[in-house]
């Protein structure tokens, strides 16, 4: 209890002396490249009692449309063509593609396609976590033990009751480890379309106040950012904790 | 490897699927085959499901292609996105395993910075990108900086994981036999963590990639990133596909290197 304790203090101050040597260097040099902390303080309190809201909740939606677009197909896909070997082997070379290229930087193209608003980012965090859980899902329904499905098929199973008692429930921790890396990946996709060509969002607030060198506000932005981030982690951890208690389970 | 079934219960398709495995020129033309066939699939969707201002076609894209290939403007930019994301990685890797070593070694200051670590890690790094602009200019150096830093967190954390789960057991019996401080670091903590620092190398080359044209498309002036975005500003759709083949090919290829030199190590993981 009482390490846990100096443990904060430590923290505490070492938050402290980060913060005190950023607003004595904003206060040192002029020029108002670095800011200050007292400054974007003020910042983040003016733009919390208006506009910044607007632009969260804009980010957030995107990434939630995206997710509950992307992630089901993705699963349903990987699934089916899991259990299609012969489709999967003629299609090996476009797999390894989709899997090789990253595909937030299709992020113009789907601009080009979809115009200013939310589509093509809610596209673009669709594709993005639609490939991510089509791969895990895929490696998962690959990777089901092969003896079990001897022991079913010779058992009687029917094709069905093979996919809902073995196949679907063993890939299930795949899918899983899937969803926590699509999380963080979904708020990049999102920014990075704002980033491009947006009116309302995280990424667009972060361009306008660079356009205008606006440092302040381009701090102030980048920490809220960050506590998007944070937020978007610890849901991915939530998410990994759920994996890890189903393996301890299957021990 | 699934074994291929009896002929006795074999339907026609895992017959072909055995003869696929079997026959290595008949996947190869197969393969071929599905790809000749998206191909054509493009060709004739362009125009007539959607105007080739929106589709453009595998003809146009193929001879622009062709056009930058012998023009040397695709090796310019394919240089560029190759010497920021060759740098950053260096960069970000050399200084990745120096944190995560001094890290490992100190776990009391470890306990200290982690929520400042991780709270920087979760803010996605591509943001950073305008504010390196900002200061440092557009150019060469706010792309090897984004890439360096995506580098650098994964590298110190697998650097940390390494030193954490290398043998506590052989650090005990060394530390018995009256091992210094620093034989423990050089004998036992620095090749206990080789693994997983290899492990991180491995899977920051596909990410500073990313990074690199990432950091292209926002606030590039050379690069692949920066030829999809530059034709993606003029509306050429085909110079965004032809762009994004380019990527493509690299990512294959890179894909392919780092699988030739993963199948080994890959078993341990997950």
């Amino acid at each position: 209890m009482r390490s846990n304790m100096s443990l904060f203090v430590w923290r505490g101050l070492l938050l402290a002396v980060l913060v005190a040597v950023w607003q004595l260097g904003g206060d040192r040099t002029a020029t108002g490249w670095i800011s200050s902390p007292g400054l974007v303080a003020t910042r983040l309190a003016d733009l919390a009692s208006g506009e910044l809201w607007g632009h969260v909740a804009v980010t957030l939606a995107e990434m939630i449309l995206g997710l509950a677009i992307g992630v089901p197909a993705g699963v349903l896909a990987g699934l089916i063509l899991g259990r299609m070997p012969l489709t999967a082997l003629l299609l090996r070379p476009l797999i390894v593609a989709l899997y090789s290229v990253p595909l937030v930087t299709l992020a113009p193209l789907l601009i080009l396609w979809f115009g200013l608003d939310m589509a093509p980012k809610i596209f673009l965090v669709a594709g993005v976590s639609f490939f991510l859980l089509f791969f895990n899902t895929f490696a998962g329904v690959q990777a089901v033990d092969g003896d079990q499905q001897t022991t079913l098929l010779l058992m009687g199973a029917s094709r069905s009751e093979m996919f809902l008692k073995l196949v679907a429930p063993a890939s299930m921790a795949w899918i899983f480890a899937g969803l926590k890396v699509a999380l963080p990946y979904a708020l990049i996709a999102a920014v990075v379309g704002e980033m491009m060509a947006a009116r309302s969002g995280m990424g667009s607030l972060l361009t306008d106040a660079a356009a205008q060198i606006d440092m302040t506000g381009l701090y102030a932005v980048l920490i809220v950012l960050m506590i998007l981030g944070v937020a978007v982690a610890s849901a991915a951890s939530q998410v990994e904790a759920h994996v890890l208690r189903w393996r301890q389970a299957e021990r | 490897m699934d074994a291929p079934m009896t002929s006795a219960t074999s339907t026609p398709s895992q017959r072909a699927l055995a003869f696929f495995q079997t026959h290595r020129w008949a996947l190869m033309l197969g393969r071929s085959a599905v790809i000749a066939a998206c191909f054509l699939a493009w060709e004739l969707a362009s125009g007539a499901l959607a105007s080739p201002f929106f589709l453009s076609s595998p003809g146009a894209v193929l001879a622009l292609l062709w056009n930058w290939t012998v023009s040397g403007l695709l090796w310019r930019h394919v240089g560029a996105t190759l010497l920021a994301a060759g740098t950053g990685y260096l960069l970000g890797a050399a200084c990745g395993v120096l944190a995560g070593m001094v890290l490992g070694l100190m776990p009391r200051v470890n306990a200290v910075v982690a929520p400042f670590i991780s709270a920087l890690y979760a803010l996605p790094k591509i943001a950073l990108a305008p504010l390196f602009v900002i200061l440092f200019g557009a150019g060469l150096l706010p792309k090897v900086l984004i890439v360096a830093i995506t580098v650098f967190f994964l590298l110190l954390y697998s650097t940390l994981d390494g030193v954490k789960d290398s043998d506590r057991d052989l650090k005990e019996t060394a530390e018995i036999f009256g091992a210094t401080p620093s034989e423990i670091v050089t004998k036992i903590l620095i090749p206990g963590s080789l693994p997983w620092i290899f492990s991180g190398l491995r899977i920051a080359v596909r990410y500073a990639f990313t990074a690199a044209i990432l950091a292209e498309l926002i606030a590039g002036n050379t690069g692949i990133g920066y030829l999809i975005q530059s034709s993606a500003g003029k509306f050429n759709t085909t110079g965004v596909f032809a762009g994004v083949l380019v990527l493509v090919a690299f990512s294959v290829l890179f894909t392919e290197l780092l699988t030739r030199t993963e199948n080994s190590a890959l078993r341990w993981r997950v």
